[in-house]
């Protein structure tokens, strides 16, 4: 469809090589078309913001450069055809910003802290005073009212730090847009902000893709949304382009094996899932890339390879459909059968076991953080305004059970789970473990409750010390745990821990920068289990980590709560990981409980209007399966509204009910709970947010003041 | 609405005079733990009883201390520092000379260096890992490592010794203005700032280094914007903040060398005058000069602070 269009970018057998012969880039030829979107796929490490960097021309620190990279003039003429990579700083200064324009992961870092947004989206307007005839300030007015912000004037006036993640992105766009250009780099805009925040960026982008005439190039390691998202896709593995094609048919007939074993790990909140099921993974990890088989590169992890695959490097093979090719000696037969079978097997995951006493048990839990100031800097009254971060949250959690705790940030999942960790100080309520109240703060508590619960953190590159051994952090989490093991002992059985996450012994005497990423949240989890604890909190575990390593650790947690009964307090802001691990979720909104309820439960309806709107937000791994829109409008208030807490964004917000009452804590059934004003009967109406390739119907919020 | 940068100036503005509180607590109280007071060092170890009471009696001595710290604080509030046996009359007029001679030395070195030690370390940070900046990181290493009493032996040898651009010494006619022997003061001045020169030549070198890797160059570039407007406008604002501190906050570490320099080249400023009460036991004299010394100190580190605040937008309370 988009074929017909000329080129805008051609890309001609690009090689790319840092210092010390680390190839980054390998042959990669690719043709962008001008109008399309093409999505860049793949896990880190595979190449892609190279590749952003080539397209523009500005890779610092790379040695070897072959190839070409022509960027064709407006339009795809070929006039004005300029090779990215030969052509002298001043040429690429005379087309960056004008016909190439990019947007980068952190907006917030990606804008002068000292400039007013105005300035800066001045700055780059004043490229091309002809688009401006009205003058520039009111061509800068102009890209923000078309990136949606709702009031441009008093944007232009405030410095970025003054500014919310979505609305700096939005501002990057701006300034992206000022010139009309021919080539737009988007490389991973949404990573690092909120699900909803990312729902909203990402309807920007399809809004634009309408309205500009450009190629747009949009990188990111997520699939679902590529798969909403791009018009083309390129699947990147160790520097290669391994698949390309039209999203439908990578999406629904994936022919290189990577590109299929990607496909299958992603845990689907479109279909059936839960603990029950385990994920398919890609065995092993990318090749670094100083290595250089001689073979195909995916031969380590591929479960079709052939002798053949060993000692010959396959091309990129026409697959079925015109223009879809994949680089795999038996991509038909991937095509066809695709990620193997055999290897989902089911969990032996009993679940909580019914009728138990509750391991974990939290009453009436409150935290606030006291927020006091003089009136007059240093002079006048005290005035106290407490943040409200958990406000009396009670929860059980069964043995071998797995209470998911969801919400955008700022909703208090992670400050409940500090609490529970007894990390923070609770202003208020009991927790228990079995009959045994928890002292509040962590110093307090004895050593068999410290045994009894422990925590693994978001992110493993700063949660282990990387001074230390692997096995000097295990001996050390143990000697803690077991005063009285003699070194021998501790010796074993940090070598047993290390294999029941499936590591090995002798991965004890590595150092965490030698480890990947999986490998090191691995040993993170390997640590929670020195001392046989019953709960295991869960902090955003999987949030820093690539998709098919992402599978990894949601199995491993899945098969230790499976032989070892372990209960888990599963922190995430991604909801199809908390619909994967959960037996029961809990949906948080400025620490309060939404919703809560069995897992099956809170996905179907009836759904408070929080927990629809947040799965609204996340986008399906699939093209033909559109999810309708329900957007969040303005941003999270930092005072709590009166009546219900969600009423100022609420998409149905139903009156001066919402306003001034408090909401009904409603029993939808058996252990199921909405707190939200409209009747469960009309809740329950509410259609399955999920279509496939049906009629779109959008709600889109309309914030009140 | 006050702005958030005065706000927070006048808040820091509250917490310098309680550290200025604390400060007068400190010298008077150590100066109240000697085992002998003004009046015996006065009148020396072999003085009589009756001398040192009426001695004592009429410098105050014999109140109690909580008394005397509040009529010492009270008149040093009103702009008397008391008498001085060495000075043999009263502080405040010496002093007020001996600050500004000092104070204009000071700034006159800081006017000369700063420009100097900037333009050296935006230099060296630009073209971070060549020739050049290798020499300036070198050269600037060394001059910080030197102590004055080196760094001053060495220019005089340069400048006035073998080049005879400079005279070697600053002293002057105690009713002379220093701005009437410039050319007495710069090497003095020079000297004093040397260290502080490299210092703050290696510090605005490392800034400019973490700014230009910063992502927002980075989109400064890909605006289009010529080298010249990503270094000028985009990276030294940023990369200058940290520098100012590092200004400011050296002109503390201008008091510690003002010692050594004024002494040696004969410089009459009021660091030479701490020394003085330091040798000849003139307790008072000892008091005023480090209270002062104290008060200079703090309004440095004060006027770093609002400067960052006021050029900082992130800076909030």
């Amino acid at each position: 469809m988009t074929n017909e269009k000329p080129y805008q970018v051609q890309i001609e057998d690009l090689s790319l090589t840092y210092p010390g012969g680390v190839e980054a880039l390998r042959n990669i030829s690719l043709n962008i078309h001008s109008g399309e979107t093409l999505g860049v796929v793949g896990e880190s490490g595979c190449g892609k913001s190279t590749l952003a960097g080539v397209l523009v021309g500005d890779v610092p620190g790379a040695r070897n450069i072959s190839g070409s990279v022509i960027l064709r003039g407006p339009g795809g003429s070929e006039e004005d055809s300029i090779d990215m990579l030969t052509a002298s700083r001043s040429a690429l200064r005379s087309v960056w910003g004008i016909r190439v324009a990019t947007v980068y992961q952190d907006p917030q870092a990606s804008l002068n802290p000292s400039y007013k947004i105005g300035d800066q989206i001045d700055e780059a307007v004043r490229r091309r005073p002809e688009l401006a005839p009205d003058g520039i300030r009111e061509r800068t007015l102009q890209l923000l009212r078309r990136v949606r912000i709702a009031a441009p004037e008093d944007t232009t006036q405030r410095y970025p730090h003054q500014l919310s993640g979505g609305q700096q992105q939005r501002a990057v766009i701006a300034m992206a847009l000022a010139a009309n250009p021919d080539l737009l780099i988007l490389d991973e805009p949404t990573t690092g902000l909120d699900v909803t925040t990312e729902a909203r960026i990402l309807d920007l982008v399809r809004e634009l893709q309408e309205e500009v005439n450009a190629a747009i190039v949009f990188i990111t390691h997520n699939l679902a949304v590529i798969a909403q998202i791009a018009d083309r896709v390129a699947v990147m593995y160790a520097g290669e382009v391994v698949e390309i094609g039209d999203v439908r048919s990578i999406f629904h007939e994936p022919s290189a094996p990577y590109t299929a074993g990607l496909l299958s790990c992603i845990p689907r909140i479109d279909r059936q899932s839960g603990v029950e099921y385990r994920l398919r993974t890609i065995p092993g990890t990318v090749p670094s890339p100083d290595e250089q088989p001689e073979g195909c590169l995916f031969v380590p992890r591929c479960p079709f390879v052939v002798q053949h695959c060993r000692e010959n490097h396959p091309e990129l093979f026409e697959v079925a459909e015109r223009d879809h090719r994949a680089r795999c000696f038996r991509a038909e037969e991937v095509r066809v059968t695709g990620w193997p079978q055999e290897r989902l097997e089911r969990h032996e995951n009993g679940g909580p076991e019914n009728g138990g006493a509750p391991v974990l048990e939290g009453e009436g839990v409150r935290k606030e953080f006291g927020r006091t100031a003089r009136r007059y800097a240093f002079f006048g009254p005290i005035v106290s305004e407490p943040l409200k971060a958990v406000d009396g949250v009670s929860f059980l959690l069964g043995k071998g059970e797995t209470l998911g705790i969801v919400g955008e940030s700022g909703s208090g999942k992670s400050t409940l789970l500090n609490v529970v960790a007894g990390l923070e100080k609770p202003t208020g309520g009991v927790l228990r473990m079995g009959d045994d109240e928890l002292e509040p703060m962590v110093r307090q508590r004895s050593r068999i409750m410290l045994q009894r619960m422990q925590m693994v953190f978001q992110n493993p590159d700063k949660s282990l010390n990387p001074q230390h051994t692997v096995g000097s952090i295990m001996r050390r989490a143990v000697r803690v745990l077991d005063r009285q093991s003699s070194r021998r002992d501790r010796r074993e059985r940090v070598a047993d821990l290390l294999t029941r996450v499936g590591l090995g012994a002798h991965y004890m005497r590595r150092k965490p920068s030698a480890l990947s990423g999986g490998e090191k949240q691995r040993v993170a989890v390997a640590r929670a289990l020195a001392g046989h604890p019953q709960v295991v909190l869960a902090d955003e575990v999987t949030s820093a980590l690539d998709v098919s390593v992402r599978a990894e650790i949601l199995n491993l947690l899945n098969d230790l709560q499976a032989s070892e009964g372990i209960s888990y307090l599963f922190v995430s802001h991604d909801m199809s990981a908390i619909r994967h691990v959960s037996h029961r979720v809990m949906v948080l909104y400025l620490g309060l409980i939404m919703e809560m309820g069995q897992v099956e439960q809170v996905f179907e309806p009836p759904y408070h209007p929080y927990t629809e709107a947040l799965m609204s937000a996340i986008p399906a791994p699939d093209p033909d399966v559109k999810t309708k829109r329900i957007r969040l409008g303005g941003e999270l208030p930092e005072t709590r509204p009166t009546g219900c807490p969600f009423h100022t964004r609420c998409p149905r917000f139903l009156g001066d009910i919402c306003v001034q009452e408090a909401p009904p804590w409603q029993t939808a059934s058996n252990g199921h709970g909405i707190y939200c004003h409209i009747p469960l009967e009309e809740l329950a109406n509410i259609p399955p947010l999920m279509q496939r390739d049906g009629e779109e119907e959008d709600a889109v919020a309309v914030p009140r003041g | 609405m006050i702005p958030s940068w005065a706000r927070f100036a006048l808040r820091r503005f509250g917490l310098m005079f309680l550290t200025l509180f604390l400060v007068t607590l400190a010298i008077f109280g150590i100066v109240s733990a000697m085992p002998a007071d003004a009046a015996q060092f006065m009148l020396g170890q072999h003085a009589t009883e009756e001398a040192l009471a009426v001695l004592r009696a009429r410098m105050g001595l014999d109140l109690p201390a909580h008394i005397r710290y509040v009529r010492w604080l009270g008149d040093a509030v009103r702009g008397d520092l008391g008498w001085s046996p060495y000075l043999g009359g009263e502080i405040t007029p010496v002093l007020a000379v001996r600050i500004r001679n000092s104070l204009f030395m000071g700034a006159l070195g800081f006017l000369v260096s700063m420009p100097i030690a900037i333009l050296l370390g935006v230099l060296a940070g630009v073209l971070a890992g060549g020739f050049v900046d290798r020499l300036i990181s070198i050269t600037s290493l060394a001059g910080l490592s030197l102590p004055e009493f080196v760094s001053a032996v060495g220019l005089t040898l340069i400048l006035s010794t073998w080049l005879g651009w400079l005279p070697p010494s600053s002293l002057m006619a105690a009713d002379a203005y220093p701005w009437q022997n410039l050319n007495r003061l710069i090497l003095p001045a020079l000297t004093v700032t040397l260290a502080i020169l490299a210092y703050v030549a290696r510090m605005t070198r490392g800034s400019v280094i973490d700014v230009m890797n910063q992502p927002y160059i980075r989109t400064a570039r890909l605006k289009g914007l010529p080298e010249r407007v990503v270094i000028f406008k985009h990276a030294l604002r940023n990369a200058l903040l940290p520098t100012i501190t590092v200004i400011f906050n050296s002109m503390g570490w201008l008091m510690g060398g003002l010692v050594i320099v004024e002494t040696f080249f004969a410089y009459p400023g009021v660091a030479r005058l701490l020394l003085a009460g330091v040798e000849r036991n003139d307790l008072p004299l000892l008091q005023a000069t480090t209270l002062v010394i104290a008060v200079i100190t703090l309004s440095a580190n004060f006027m770093a602070d609002v400067a960052y605040a006021f050029l900082n937008p992130k800076v909030r309370l």
